[in-house]
């Protein structure tokens, strides 16, 4: 899986969010760090096609994510933030097939994808339960099922560990140290980033640091004092 | 818990499938809605029956009620003074048959298969432009977020009081419904990220699993 920036740039409201980029992101577990407003959100959601760059182009596996939006998403996996947000059925199994209904899999595929992606997260037990009667970390493993089920090539995580504690942190953590796939993790936890194959660090829209996680995290920490 | 909220079962009507549910509600409506007098008195006589057949008790049924509760009183006393005690009577055992009934087909009933039953109905009107799939989605939202809406709701009161204010739903409605419309812009985004609309036109990618070792 190869991602490209090339010029990439956004802005908004005549202010420059994402200074003008040129990337190429060919390893499997790539680190987004930086403080608040920093544009490391703005960079995920650019990789995985939910924001076009008003000038320049991103591309993910070849695709160019202005042209080829249908292809991008289909092969892109995007966790949020806040599990609410992105939980669309009341019921556990339910919400996971929505992804796979959405791409037109068939209800014996559901099963069996659902069935496999419940027992690889070690949550078969949330299967039928009610989204809202579930804990913040369990939730957002929900969050993160509905989108593996889909079998992405690449999983963008925006923060996604950001309103848990610190066991379920980990959890999440671990389930995605052990995923075959290309993975953008969007984080304030830096301890989560140590065994990655590169982080890039943002500020004020332009990258400051890119590089082994040692390096980039002592950049950013300099950067932030 | 939640008014009208989804409770998983087992019971003769969690069993029946969500279209002859919603068909059924539709013809016993439309009845309730035209029936006049003494009538109207096997209307709660049906219902607590079909409640008891879906095993659920009177504080159930009762919470289904309560938030219409005011309304309905209301209206009923209006018709006292405006007609008679008699219409006042029937309002009440009307809309409170209604309200119960409509909301025994969401207890029973899972959105998802509700949805799938509106689309299936819909479907006919799709080739006049009707934007089936969008109704039942949206109509699937509406209530998976009701739970969530009314969590922000109660964390925005609690801020209040831990803050020495006092708890008045006016001063509360305003930072609810920004983080109601906040919480509306990141499903929309979510929504577009988990697939909406790429529809099935190519094949499936590939059908080996993501969790299989990397060659």
């Amino acid at each position: 899986m190869k991602l490209t920036f090339t010029d990439a740039t956004l802005v908004r409201n005549g202010k420059t969010v994402l200074h003008p980029l040129d990337l190429e992101l060919t390893e499997r577990r790539i680190g987004l760090i930086g403080a608040n407003g920093s544009g490391k959100s703005t960079l995920a959601r650019m990789a995985g096609g939910l924001i076009r760059p008003s000038e320049g182009a991103v591309t993910v596996a070849g695709y160019d994510t202005a042209r080829d939006d249908k292809a991008v998403r289909r092969i892109t996996g995007f966790v949020f933030q806040n599990p609410d947000s992105q939980i669309v059925y009341p019921i556990v199994e339910e919400d996971l097939a929505f992804g796979l209904k959405e791409r037109g899999f068939a209800k014996a595929e559901h099963r069996k994808r659902i069935g496999n992606v419940l027992d690889r997260l070690g949550i078969t037990d949330l299967r039928e339960r009610l989204a809202h009667e579930l804990s913040g970390g369990e939730r957002q493993l929900v969050a993160l099922a509905g989108v593996l089920v889909t079998e992405p090539e690449l999983l963008i995580l925006d923060e996604p560990t950001t309103l848990l504690d610190l066991r379920h942190s980990r959890r999440i953590a671990n389930h995605i140290a052990a995923l075959p796939q290309t993975v953008i993790f969007v984080t304030h936890h830096l301890d989560l980033l140590v065994d990655f194959d590169r982080v890039i660090v943002l500020d004020d829209g332009r990258i400051i640091a890119d590089g082994d996680p040692a390096n980039a995290i002592a950049a950013y920490k300099r950067a932030m004092i | 818990m939640i008014n009208g909220l989804y409770r998983p079962g087992a019971s003769p009507i969690h069993r029946l499938r969500a279209g002859t549910k919603l068909l059924l509600l539709a013809i016993t409506c439309t009845i309730v809605f035209f029936m006049e007098g003494w009538a109207l008195a096997v209307v709660p006589v049906i219902t607590v029956a079909l409640y008891a057949t879906a095993r659920f008790d009177a504080q159930t049924l009762y919470r289904q009620l309560r938030p219409a509760l005011p309304f309905i009183l209301l209206i009923a006393m209006f018709q006292v003074f405006a007609a008679s005690w008699v219409e006042a009577v029937e309002t009440v055992l009307r809309f409170s048959g209604l309200i119960l009934l409509a909301a025994l087909l969401s207890l029973t009933t899972s959105p998802a298969a509700l949805s799938d039953a509106m689309l299936s109905a819909m479907r006919p009107f799709k080739r006049f432009g009707l934007p089936a799939e969008q109704i039942a989605l949206a109509m699937t939202l509406a209530i998976r977020f009701i739970p969530v809406i009314s969590q922000a709701g109660e964390d925005v009161r609690e801020a209040q009081r831990a803050r020495g204010g006092r708890n008045r739903f006016f001063r509360s409605a305003g930072p609810t419904i920004i983080r109601t419309l906040k919480l509306a812009d990141e499903l929309a985004e979510a929504l577009e990220a988990r697939g909406l609309g790429l529809g099935d036109a190519e094949a499936p990618r590939r059908p080996t699993s993501a969790f299989e070792p990397r060659r």
